[in-house]
């Protein structure tokens, strides 16, 4: 037991060891300021007008993929509608993004209205999340019993108002773990953004051209700020879980 | 790489659901979960730095073996091997703890009754019961490290072929059927593989009823 938790303690560390060594490196400074890249990157106005231009453009993704990804995830409950919608996410999930962006950006000059690109970009950040919010619907909608529906359906409640009235409610806590994944899956995405995102700069684009141009120690600080943003994300999200799960059981033990 | 990885996200899922608390279980989900979402330049860049020459893992065998380590370094393609495997390896491991967590406990409950050891319940109830999550995970796999291209073009030195320089070499010489066709045999692939996946999941069930 105890080398079964060193081996996972282990591989934990191998995960998670890179991305915090960028955050010790952005404290790195020769004045004995420890924040000194943080202040040079927040002054960066490339910097701050592509990390505003990213939560926007993730926070509007998130509420069109928590509504999209609730609809599809409705399949749950219908076996055929069912096969056709995990055809649907395997590939949108397992096609290379590159291809997909690439398609997008095609169909977007065909239908002439190419330089609509921010639309585009949550169009591609859309389908690229949409596998994400109807996995983690279909893993709630796992535990919602099935008598719960039937016996709606038998005291003639209409399919709309058994969606609204009861599914829904169910799924509240999904539906905000839904909307906070996506909205940190569409921040960090990078290729699609690449392909779609035209003359407009998104922070991962900022991030990835900076880095890989070998930019000052600011861009560590950048890079931190993002990863910080997404570890509290995280905890955020596995505190809801837990507040809910705690209380969906307070509720069955009454 | 496939197969490799997704052995490694077995056993590492087997250890999880069978010797660590649900507490243990959560925290290790919520956190491998991490690299995952964080950006994919950050992420690459960050492997980048702890693979060079001078990089952590480097000094850390260092120490450890008493002697100069320069295994890893940009010039072998093992730096691109060992950070496909571990960005591959967290879906594995979600999609084989889902199967382990479905086993009934019975089954286990019953191997300890017969006396059975470790080795022998991986090999008699978890891996039997987990066949086709595991065929999943050797699928899913694929198709991911098949679309990984920030780790070959930061990481692969000289060796540079990814799907993302395959598109873009092709777009720059106007080739965009080409692309559209390799995304073609992506998705008939897919649909194949999950027709395939569906007949014989539907045919299992029908046996064990």
């Amino acid at each position: 037991m105890k080398l079964a938790k060193t081996i996972l303690l282990l591989f934990l560390g191998l995960l998670i060891i890179p991305i915090f060594s960028i955050i010790i490196l952005s404290f790195h400074s020769s004045n004995g300021n420890p924040f000194k890249w943080y202040g040079v990157i927040l002054q960066n106005e490339n910097f701050t007008t592509a990390f505003i231009l990213s939560v926007l453009i993730s926070a509007c993704t998130a509420i069109l993929n928590g509504s999209l990804s609730f609809i599809l995830a409705l399949s749950w409950f219908n076996k055929r509608q069912l096969f056709l919608v995990l055809i649907m996410i395997l590939i949108l999930g397992l096609l290379p993004p590159d291809i997909l962006a690439l398609s997008i950006s095609k169909i977007s000059q065909f239908v002439g209205i190419s330089d609509s690109n921010l639309f585009f970009v949550m169009i591609g950040l859309t389908l690229y999340t949409l596998p994400f919010g109807v996995l983690l619907f279909w893993s709630r909608f796992y535990f919602i019993e099935a008598a719960t529906i039937a016996t709606a359906k038998d005291i003639g409640i209409r399919k709309f108002y058994i969606v609204t009235k009861v599914i829904l409610p169910l799924s509240k806590a999904t539906m905000i773990s839904c909307l906070l994944l996506t909205f940190l899956l569409a921040f960090n995405e990078y290729p699609r953004t690449y392909y779609l995102s035209g003359s407009y700069v998104l922070v991962s684009e900022f991030l990835n051209g900076k880095l890989s141009s070998g930019a000052d120690e600011s861009i560590y600080a950048g890079g931190s700020i993002t990863i910080i943003i997404t570890a509290f994300s995280i905890i955020i999200l596995a505190l809801l879980s837990a507040f809910f799960s705690r209380r969906r059981l307070s509720v069955k033990a009454d | 790489m496939c197969l490799s990885a997704t052995t490694i996200s077995f056993l590492i899922s087997y250890a999880l659901i069978l010797y660590t608390s649900k507490t243990f279980q959560s925290i290790f989900f919520i956190l491998i979960t991490l690299p995952f979402l964080a950006n994919e330049s950050v992420r690459v860049f960050s492997w980048q730095y702890v693979l060079s020459e001078n990089g952590l893992f480097n000094q850390v065998l260092s120490i450890l073996l008493r002697h100069q380590v320069t295994l890893f370094n940009g010039s072998n393609s093992l730096n691109v091997y060992l950070v496909m495997i571990l960005t591959c390896v967290p879906f594995g491991i979600f999609i084989n703890s889902a199967s382990l967590q479905t086993i009934p406990g019975i089954y286990w409950k019953a191997s300890n009754d017969l006396n059975i050891n470790s080795f022998g319940k991986f090999y008699k109830v978890a891996l039997p019961l987990s066949k086709f999550a595991i065929l999943a995970s050797i699928i899913v796999i694929f198709f991911i490290s098949f679309s990984l291209s920030g780790e070959v073009n930061f990481l692969g030195g000289d060796s540079k072929i990814s799907i993302r320089n395959l598109v873009l070499s092709l777009m720059s010489a106007s080739k965009f059927q080409a692309i559209f066709v390799l995304g073609f045999v992506t998705v008939l692939c897919l649909l194949v593989l999950a027709t395939v996946y569906r007949t014989f999941n539907l045919k299992s069930t029908k046996t064990l009823k």
